[in-house]
């Protein structure tokens, strides 16, 4: 996948990818697939008919190119809407006015879309130039297809095989190995993160990753140093980028691959012209192969070929006040914003007898427990003994409750809690969640947002016969389960809960008060073919959610 | 030859946070110090069009410092002391200096960051997780006393006030909510002075039996709360 690349590489030795200004210009008209992309693609599940599709969609598409640059939706445009909306049958003839088309198109900012500001959902972006890039790696490309077999898309190589040498970087630059527990270089890290990396799309928050988080993340049990990468100004040595890799073992339907899980590609603010992404992705993919190991999975917010997977978040307030007064939530017209505190106001005490921290003794049950659960899911991890320990207890902190602020120990990450069964002293059901907080910018009152993400759970409720469905009672045991997680989160002074609809969240969100929100993460698999999974929208006869069994953190 | 202080303060520049609440006038200065420092006394290039507005700006920056400085040494004087004042810290870079002894900088323009301009939110390369906020449909703005108390727009009470001398500001909306309820409970404390200066009745309950007090209280607006309580 490098060789091709190489040869057209430029003197400077910077990223093989576009330039900017070249991206603006394969942006214009004559390239109708952008905004194409973005109406089809915001979730796979159209490929199957994406003919069909794009050929119904070609007039819309061609509505959509001649008017970039205009904000105001073109009649055109709603015309033809409305015809196909007619043609379908799915709304009822007296809603269908050109005023409630434009209502509707104008409410999804389409203009913002088509015009490349930002794609469906707050998707994609310009991020949409960095196709070039994606169309020389081993990964599905846009149009194929659905395959028929799973399976790797690039053969494994020979070590010696594998290009030997650091791809070249600009003079100015240099690649420089972080290594995570020295204290140092940890916080390096932290400090190019907290100051550069994702953003929401109005630029309100942004993630701040803690230093003992990114200990956590990037040091699971055989984890090497050299795929924590990170690019340092020749001169001052300062870390202005990084890309890590972490091993896992992957089962994506029937197959068990091992995988690296790429995360925290971030370059800086200011050097985002300079095209340092694709070739940090290139030269993890490198020091990957160099250890043997030719797939990945990640995770963006951003479209960019293909995803296997869109999950969309969602989220739990619990300090509405607050919530409201950094602009993460709104107080409808309808209704105050006392009532809607009271009405998200967490019970005041846990209910399952028996819940209690997770501790090392546990290990073996949690262990058997959740890999039996994860079963249920067409993709997920399979974790050892010392995996276990390290996802669900080596985040757990130092020193005691309440020494890290109320319900924290200091430097806590995660909280993981089980269920054992007074009885029979079973662990029957157990949790996990992790503190992630973001930097609400710019805001002197409050400086951070708090939040909890929902992590692993399981439950023995789910092998019972006729436990799943609406009506089953995994439903209702996982609603008591989180709920508790709800409370523990309440008590460790968390903001907001959030999850995605991935394993069986889909069908606790709504009567747990998760309301939606406008991110959306979509999954990849690098050199792995396999059919969409199911996410945010169900596939095939799996029920929304359950394809995804993979928490990226 | 730049000195390495004046390395040392431009790297520190190019990433400090405190920059981004700089002024352009302040950072166009520092980049035309910059450039007479590391590049010469004035730009070599012709002046960019005026359609590259910060192109422009820039060669301008950099052409007022060719007149204002007669040698490097004063430039670089200047740029450590606006460095200085926005946070740069000469000793601990000379020990960071120290530690990791910077290499010649053969190329004169070390100058490798972006302008501020068009820098995306996602983290440079788009992959990793993405920051979500509750979706949230925009509600039309209503002209209204009920609307201007839940946008705290004092001015536009005013204005209606004085359109309409005999306004009832105790009138209740579709959902059930004085303009007190709605201003005490939302937090603007302005509105909640205007209204109680004009009298509105302070005991009014809102559909779930709360009278303006109980609103501010259980959300937190400690002024309101004491207002209210008088």
């Amino acid at each position: 996948m490098a060789s091709k690349d190489q040869q057209k590489q430029p003197p400077t030795g910077i990223a093989p990818a576009e330039e900017h200004e070249e991206e603006e210009q394969t942006d214009s008209e004559d390239e109708p697939h952008d905004p194409d992309q973005a109406v089809g693609s915001s979730t796979t599940a159209l490929a199957s008919d994406s003919k069909k599709k794009k050929k119904k969609k070609s007039k819309v598409s061609r509505a959509l190119s001649a008017l970039k640059g205009k904000s105001k939706i073109p009649d055109e445009l709603v015309n033809s809407v409305l015809d196909r909306a007619k043609a379908e049958e799915s709304i009822p003839e007296g809603e269908l006015t050109p005023d409630n088309i434009r209502d509707a198109l104008e409410q999804l900012k389409i203009m913002d879309v088509v015009q490349g500001k930002v794609g469906l959902g707050g998707l994609n972006k310009k991020d949409m130039g960095a196709h070039k890039f994606w169309g020389t790696q081993p990964v599905p490309q846009p149009g194929e297809g659905p395959p028929i077999d799973d399976g790797y898309i690039e053969p494994t190589k020979p070590r010696e095989e594998v290009r030997q040498e650091p791809y070249p970087l600009h003079k100015d630059f240099e690649w420089s190995f972080l290594d995570i527990s020295d204290p140092k270089q940890c916080k390096e890290v932290y400090d190019l993160l907290s100051a550069n990396y994702v953003e929401d799309d109005q630029a309100s928050f942004r993630f701040q990753y803690s230093a003992e988080f990114l200990q956590w993340a990037l040091m699971p049990p055989g984890y090497h140093k050299e795929w924590h990468i990170g690019v340092r100004v020749t001169t001052t040595k300062k870390l202005v980028a990084f890309i890590s890799g972490v091993p896992m073992t992957l089962r994506v339907r029937k197959n068990v691959i091992n995988v690296t899980e790429i995360n925290y590609l971030c370059v800086h603010k200011r050097l985002r012209s300079k095209r340092l992404a694709p070739v940090l992705i290139k030269e993890v993919t490198r020091q990957t192969h160099l250890k043997g190991i030719f797939q990945a999975i990640y995770t963006a917010g951003v479209i960019v070929p293909t995803p296997i997977s869109t999950c969309r978040y969602f989220h739990r307030s619990l300090n509405v006040p607050k919530l409201v007064d950094i602009g993460f939530c709104y107080v409808p017209r309808n209704m105050t914003l006392a009532r809607m505190t009271r009405l998200n106001a967490a019970p005041g005490a846990t209910v399952l007898p028996g819940l209690r921290e997770m501790e090392e003794k546990d290990i073996l049950q949690v262990a058997s427990l959740f890999t039996r659960f994860m079963q249920r899911f067409s993709l997920a991890p399979i974790y050892d003994i010392g995996e276990i320990q390290h996802q669900f207890l080596s985040g757990r902190g130092e020193g005691s409750i309440g020494d890290g602020g109320q319900g924290r120990r200091e430097r806590q990450v995660t909280w993981s809690y089980v269920v054992e069964d007074p009885g029979t002293q079973q662990i029957t059901d157990f949790f996990s969640f992790y503190s992630l907080p973001s930097t609400v910018i710019g805001n002197q009152k409050h400086p951070v947002l708090e939040a909890a993400y929902l992590y692993y759970y399981a439950t023995t409720v789910a092998f019972e016969p006729g436990a799943e469905g609406e009506e089953g009672h995994l439903k209702r045991r996982l609603e008591t389960l989180i709920t508790d997680a709800l409370v523990v989160a309440n008590d460790a002074k968390f903001d907001v809960f959030n999850a995605l609809t991935l394993m069986d969240n889909v069908s606790l969100l709504q009567d747990l008060k998760f309301g939606p929100g406008d991110g959306y993460l979509n999954f990849y698999l690098y050199n792995w073919r396999t059919a969409p999974l199911s996410g945010m929208n169900a596939e095939a006869d799996v029920p929304a959610g359950k394809g995804i069994g993979v928490v990226m953190l | 030859m730049p000195s390495s202080s004046f390395e040392a303060a431009a790297a520190y520049l190019s990433t400090a946070s405190s920059l981004s609440k700089v002024s352009n006038t302040i950072k166009l200065e520092l980049y035309g110090l910059f450039k007479y420092v590391t590049a010469g006394p004035t730009p070599t290039s012709s002046r960019p069009s005026i359609f590259d507005m910060t192109g422009r700006a820039k060669w301008d920056a950099w052409n007022a410092a060719g007149k204002a400085y007669t040698q490097a040494q004063d430039a670089e004087t200047r740029y450590l002391e606006i460095a200085k004042e926005l946070g740069w810290d000469e000793q601990a870079a000379v020990s960071k200096q120290h530690e990791a002894p910077s290499t010649t900088n053969e190329d004169e323009d070390g100058d490798i960051w972006d302008s501020e301009e068009d820098v995306s939110s996602q983290g440079g390369g788009g992959l990793g997780c993405a920051v979500s906020t509750m979706a949230y449909t925009k509600e039309e703005s209503e002209k209204t006393l009920h609307g201007f108390a839940v946008e705290n727009n004092l001015k536009g009470i005013e204005d209606l006030l004085s359109l309409v001398p005999d306004l009832n500001l105790d009138e209740l909306d579709e959902h059930g909510y004085t303009p007190l309820h709605l201003a005490a409970d939302r937090g603007h404390l302005d509105i909640v002075k205007l209204l109680l200066s004009k009298g509105v009745d302070k005991s009014i309950k809102d559909p779930d039996d709360m009278a303006a007090l109980e609103l501010a209280r259980i959300v937190g607006h400690r002024e309101i709360v004491s207002l209210l309580s008088e």
